[in-house]
């Protein structure tokens, strides 16, 4: 007979995907990102009306910077407390370490490889992805790429007593054109790959909540993250620290 | 002896108060004099160049005579009289009237006569210099300060205020301006800052000296002090390089040109492949809803 439970989304087995720290740090990372978007790109086309008027919003040359600057510190604290956090767990968990956000971990190329085929429709089996996907990798080193790029010259144009110390002023230009360049690029790709993958692809529609209370249901585990599910449930491989099973909730009134 | 002494002590009573009267009362009644000569002055030359769309035809040109009442009497020299600066201006029709340059030079002449304390580093400067070819200084008062709208730097309006300077050095020196505006310092002040470097923080106003000049505030000698009013230290590396660049393929800015480049393919690159994936995913959760057998 039927589990009469089982027809209530409330009553699907969920998984808690993220715990405090991951949400705190997307956190730490989305919130300034945003700031920084707004402040920043003013700057970067100070000759047009809006950025003008969003400048004078924020009082004025003078005021914009001073939230882009206070934006990108958040961002800089939040990635030494991920930093931290990450060596910590790792140290923690020394004896069975496998780091599944590295491009070369279990599974990923197999799962990019029947990615491609499935959505160019040479194969009907759905990828099976593992704790991360190719998409997830993709954004995740991304910002630690745009730290080096944006943070890095960030840092240097903030500082110019230290950095004409020693560097010339032609690398500091042209890095400074990286900065904005590669923050435009950012805003760019997180508003319309990202905002898809989370936000606008029907599954997720109108956003994934993973980022709110770390939980993912079982369908949505089984599309997104089908070979971590399988090591979970099947083969009882749960890695080190990750991928806690939450007991199951019933519909309060089947008894 | 006593009357002599009070006789004294009287004039000097009347001496003082005298005195006194002349100078509490003088300067405010000759200031109120010119103030209503200005008013009766005024009137009568607004009475025509208050007019919009005054025009008048020189040599071909046509030449707009109209003066903005309102900016005017607002402006610095708002309460004098036209002619304090228009003194050939003396009857009307106008005979002593001069035209285009001629009057320019005649009305720049005019700001010395009051403005003593800039003349001496005027002169001095490039602007101040006489240009051989074209037989005038370099840049005029008003080049700067403008005509009928001069107000003091404090105001958001003045040709001389903080955030209006890049525009008003960039009237004449086009190419700078545009070099300018790629520099973070322009993007802080045409956003309206006041802390950041317009063109006068570093090249000075009045005493202004090309770079190749010792005593200028940008020549290589001076370039980390100048900085150095902001920058904490002077570091001799500040005069190191070109401020002032243009993103050309070789030159000063030839790095910043080819990252502007491959960051554009980058861009361009990234955003079409995420695009493609998008569609791809979408085109294939269609066919799968229009599958048969798929509900």
């Amino acid at each position: 007979m039927a589990d009469i439970n089982s027809g209530f989304p409330q009553n699907k087995t969920v998984y808690q995907r993220w715990n405090i720290h991951h949400r705190l740090v997307h956190f730490g990372i989305y919130a300034p990102f945003i700031v920084c978007a707004i402040t920043g790109l003013p700057i970067k086309f100070h000759h047009k009306a809006w950025a003008q008027a969003l400048a004078s919003f924020f009082g004025g040359g003078d005021g914009l910077l001073f939230w882009h600057l206070f934006a990108g510190v958040v961002i800089f604290l939040t990635c030494i407390y991920h930093l931290g956090y990450s060596l910590l767990w790792a140290v923690k968990y020394r004896h069975n370490l496998t780091i599944p956000m590295l491009p070369w971990s279990k599974g990923t190329w197999t799962a990019l490889k029947q990615y491609f085929a499935y959505q160019l429709g040479k194969s009907d089996e759905h990828p099976k992805f593992g704790r991360y996907q190719w998409k997830e990798m993709f954004d995740y080193w991304a910002v630690f790429w745009g730290m080096f790029m944006i943070g890095g010259s960030g840092l240097l144009m903030w500082f110019p007593e230290f950095t004409f110390q020693y560097f010339p002023k032609w690398f500091v230009d042209a890095y400074r054109w990286a900065h904005s360049d590669e923050a435009v690029l950012a805003v760019v790709f997180i508003f319309t790959w990202h905002f898809y993958n989370v936000h606008f692809q029907p599954e997720f529609f109108p956003m994934s909540w993973v980022w709110w209370d770390g939980k993912m249901t079982v369908d949505t585990m089984e599309l997104e993250h089908g070979l971590e599910l399988e090591m979970l449930t099947e083969q009882q491989q749960v890695m080190p620290g990750r991928g806690t099973i939450s007991p199951d909730k019933k519909f309060p009134s089947s008894g | 002896m006593g009357t002599n002494k009070s006789c004294t002590a009287k004039t000097l009573v009347i001496a003082a108060l005298v005195a006194v009267i002349c100078l509490a009362f003088g300067p405010a009644a000759f200031a109120e004099d010119l103030l209503q000569k200005a008013v009766i002055i005024n009137e009568g030359c607004l009475r025509c160049h208050a007019a919009q769309g005054l025009n008048a035809n020189f040599d071909g040109k046509t030449v707009s005579l109209y003066v903005d009442k309102a900016k005017y009497e607002v402006s610095m020299h708002g309460t004098m009289p036209c002619t304090y600066c228009h003194t050939n201006i003396t009857d009307y029709p106008h005979t002593g009237a001069l035209k285009g340059k001629a009057l320019v030079a005649q009305v720049n002449g005019e700001c010395q006569r009051c403005h003593k304390d800039v003349v001496p580093d005027y002169n001095k400067s490039v602007h101040g210099q006489v240009n051989s070819a074209e037989g005038r200084q370099n840049a005029f008062c008003s080049d700067c300060h403008g005509i009928h709208n001069i107000y003091k730097k404090e105001v958001p309006e003045a040709a001389i205020n903080h955030n209006q300077v890049p525009h008003t050095c960039g009237n004449c020196h086009e190419e700078l301006l545009e070099q300018y505006e790629l520099d973070f310092h322009a993007k802080a002040v045409l956003l309206g800052g006041q802390e950041a470097a317009s063109c006068v923080s570093c090249h000075g106003s009045h005493n202004i000296l090309g770079p190749e000049e010792k005593e200028s505030m940008v020549s290589t000698e001076n370039t980390p002090k100048t900085c150095a009013k902001c920058h904490l230290f002077p570091l001799e590396n500040f005069a190191k390089g070109k401020m002032h660049y243009s993103l050309t393929p070789t030159g000063d800015g030839a790095v910043s040109f080819w990252v502007l480049i491959v960051f554009s393919w980058l861009v361009i690159a990234c955003i079409s492949f995420v695009l493609i994936c998008i569609l791809l995913e979408l085109r294939r959760k269609w066919a799968d809803v229009n599958k048969p057998g798929s509900h």
